[in-house]
């Protein structure tokens, strides 16, 4: 699955998610972007929102089932939802 | 606008709902404090006493939880509608406790999840299906608070239909308690918001409209009016068909309509007077500016002409470079992007939220009338040699009565969208209005105009509060449209008269000035009252004068 689309797909997600975030608090939209980890600037319930948002989106959009809302993945600064770029990596790796 | 606080109160987790009414770049600005989540029934009647007077509040939650009988059909438990509904009627009386001291109380109504079927062919038959009972019990909610005006029951079904079917995952209800997806509580917020903007008096009231490819397709000045595209079982027709007939519809809710084009006057008017499938003439517009000027500077004539502010229109035109224009120029204009598609435009126009008012009032239905009345008023006076000779000539007739029961919807609309003629500016709700107006020693007289060219309604409000020596004209409200026909003099001499009556000796009114009402302290100014900084004082040992123009019909109650 084509690694472009797969990204355009998870920014549409962050911009509509951010409508919700404040100003301080919104996410960018670029590979490096930081979800999970100590520069994060989502809570419990964010991150849990937009691994939701973005399994859902995934299956609309590509009919492709994949599993974000791992909580032990949740919690690892290291892991493979770390930042925008590897939680692309991820999707891709489950497909 | 000033930032509006707000209570969250559901069986669900509504954290998301909370992030938006805060986040969202809409206004008002809203402060949010969230109830955990869990028994709404007992969190209500936790909070029948606010913990500051001028609270608001949202109710939003699943109706099994919070009706057990819901919760039960919902399980396909055979079960008594009746009963039920005696459920709901309990449910409505305590929420119309808990709305009795705050400002405004919206709820949302019931529905199922877009992915439930419940009883699936079987949904809307009596006694068995879901839906069935479902509308039953919205219904029996939207009739129970029909009589209370800051309860307001918002169409939930049109939140949910935000995101599709497919779109509702089940697995954030599991993991976070929140059944609906993020574009739901996007699609709440943005309503909750209208409603504020609603209830401030900040619903925007005119829409000035270009023509040429937004009201019909092509240049009517190339191509001459009978060749438009229009109607004539062509889509694109057919779509402008029912732009006009939805703008048409915006006046019959009050929303005026008016034309900002670049085109040549008679040409553009022959069009609206001549082609067959025009849905909109002249009588449907409160005015217009056709000619090749600049048309922000056309929109900034047009709104003062008819004495509304910039803040309250909205311009809508097919052309991208006209928009930023006006955008540009014309900064408090709401100027929507807008489709290049004329098939979308009714979706369009229908998603702008930016009308809702928290009433309907019948002057509101015929306000274009009024305006219509108004240019023909405005044609007569430059026939006629002197304002005296006008004004005469107008015939005006001032109906006053004393505030009742019938008028509050629109007294209290006067108060809260008034602007430019208001002494004090106080905004009330309905409650708030009828309460002070309750006490003995105050008086709210109620103002309606008319004149040879029609009705123009309540168009005015005198309230004041008597004391031992000196009566507190405390607000003196009255419609822009009215101005300059002598009804504020009337309006004084109502007041003074009254304070003569009472046995006071002065009337007293302190103007508080805003950024709007500089009509008003002009008018103080030249009033006769004497002027002491803010405060203006007529003394009581003579009566004040009514207009020789004016004739004045006086009763003591309220017209019912």
């Amino acid at each position: 699955m084509e690694h472009t689309r797969i990204f355009e797909i998870i920014c549409a997600v962050v911009e509509e998610f951010n409508f919700q975030q404040p100003a301080e608090s919104k996410l960018g939209t670029d590979p490096s972007t930081v979800l999970v980890g100590p520069s994060g600037v989502l809570d419990s319930l964010g991150l849990v929102t937009l691994m939701i948002a973005f399994e859902s989106r995934l299956l609309t959009d590509l009919n492709v089932t994949v599993l974000l809302l791992d909580e032990n993945a949740l919690a690892d600064a290291s892991g493979p939802l770390r930042t925008l770029g590897s939680l692309v990596d991820h999707v891709i790796s489950q497909l | 606008m000033s930032e509006v606080s707000i209570e969250l109160i559901s069986d669900f987790n509504i954290e998301l709902l909370g992030r938006y009414l805060t986040n969202l770049p809409v206004q008002p600005a809203c402060t949010v404090k969230i109830v955990p989540f869990g028994q709404v029934i007992r969190n209500i009647s936790a909070r029948l006493v606010p913990s500051t007077r001028g609270d608001g509040a949202v109710i939003w939650s699943r109706p099994e939880g919070v009706i057990e009988g819901i919760a039960r059909a919902a399980a396909f438990e055979p079960i008594d509608h009746e009963s039920v509904m005696a459920e709901v009627a309990a449910y409505a009386d305590l929420v119309e406790a808990f709305a009795r001291d705050r400002r405004f109380v919206a709820v949302a109504s019931w529905a199922l999840a877009p992915w439930t079927r419940g009883y699936g062919v079987l949904e809307f038959r009596p006694g068995v299906g879901l839906a069935h009972l479902l509308a039953r019990a919205n219904l029996l909610l939207a009739e129970r608070w029909a009589r209370c005006s800051n309860i307001y029951l918002l169409d939930s079904n049109r939140w949910l239909h935000a995101a599709a079917a497919h779109q509702y995952p089940t697995k954030l209800w599991y993991a976070a308690k929140i059944p609906y997806p993020m574009a739901v509580f996007e699609d709440a917020a943005l309503e909750i918001k209208a409603l504020l903007r609603g209830i401030s008096g900040k619903a925007r009231k005119l829409v000035v409209l270009d023509l040429d490819d937004t009201l019909w397709g092509g240049t009517v000045g190339e191509i001459g009016w009978s060749d438009i595209r229009l109607g004539g079982h062509d889509h694109v027709g057919e779509a402008f068909v029912a732009f006009q007939r939805a703008l048409k519809g915006l006046t019959r809710r009050g929303i005026q309509l008016a034309i900002a084009s670049k085109n040549d006057e008679a040409v553009a008017l022959a069009a609206l007077d001549h082609h067959p499938e025009m849905q909109l003439h002249r009588s449907d517009f409160a005015g217009w500016r056709i000619d090749w000027n600049d048309k922000a500077a056309n929109i900034a004539m047009l709104v003062a002409d008819l004495n509304l502010g910039l803040q309250s229109t909205v311009f809508i035109d097919n052309d991208a470079a006209e928009r930023a224009r006006v955008r540009e120029a014309l900064p408090d204009v709401l100027v929507p992007e807008w489709p290049s598609d004329p098939t979308a435009y009714v979706p369009f126009l229908e998603g702008l939220r930016c009308f809702d008012a928290s009433t309907i009032s019948a002057e509101d239905r015929n306000r274009t009338a009024m305006y219509v009345g108004d240019r023909e008023r405005r044609a007569s006076q430059a026939t006629v040699g002197s304002l005296d000779d006008w004004l005469r000539n107008l015939g005006v007739r001032v109906t006053s009565a004393r505030l009742g029961h019938a008028d509050l919807p629109r007294a209290a609309q006067l108060f809260n969208k008034t602007n430019q003629f208001n002494l004090s500016t106080r905004r009330l709700t309905e409650q708030e209005l009828r309460d002070w107006a309750a006490s003995p020693d105050r008086f709210v007289w109620t103002v309606r105009v008319s004149d040879r060219f029609g009705d123009l309604g309540l168009t005015g409000i005198v309230a004041l509060a008597i004391d031992d020596d000196a009566t507190q004209l405390t607000d003196l409200v009255m419609s822009c449209r009215v101005i300059g026909r002598g009804v504020e003099e009337t309006m004084l001499h109502l007041a003074v008269r009254t304070a003569i009556d009472k046995g006071a000796g002065s009337v007293v009114a302190r103007f508080v000035p805003t950024e709007r009402n500089d009509p008003m302290l002009k008018f103080l100014d030249r009033s006769g009252f004497r002027r002491e900084g803010e405060i203006f004082r007529w003394s009581c040992s003579r009566a004040y004068p009514l207009p020789s123009a004016v004739t004045l019909i006086h009763q003591s109650t309220p017209i019912e």
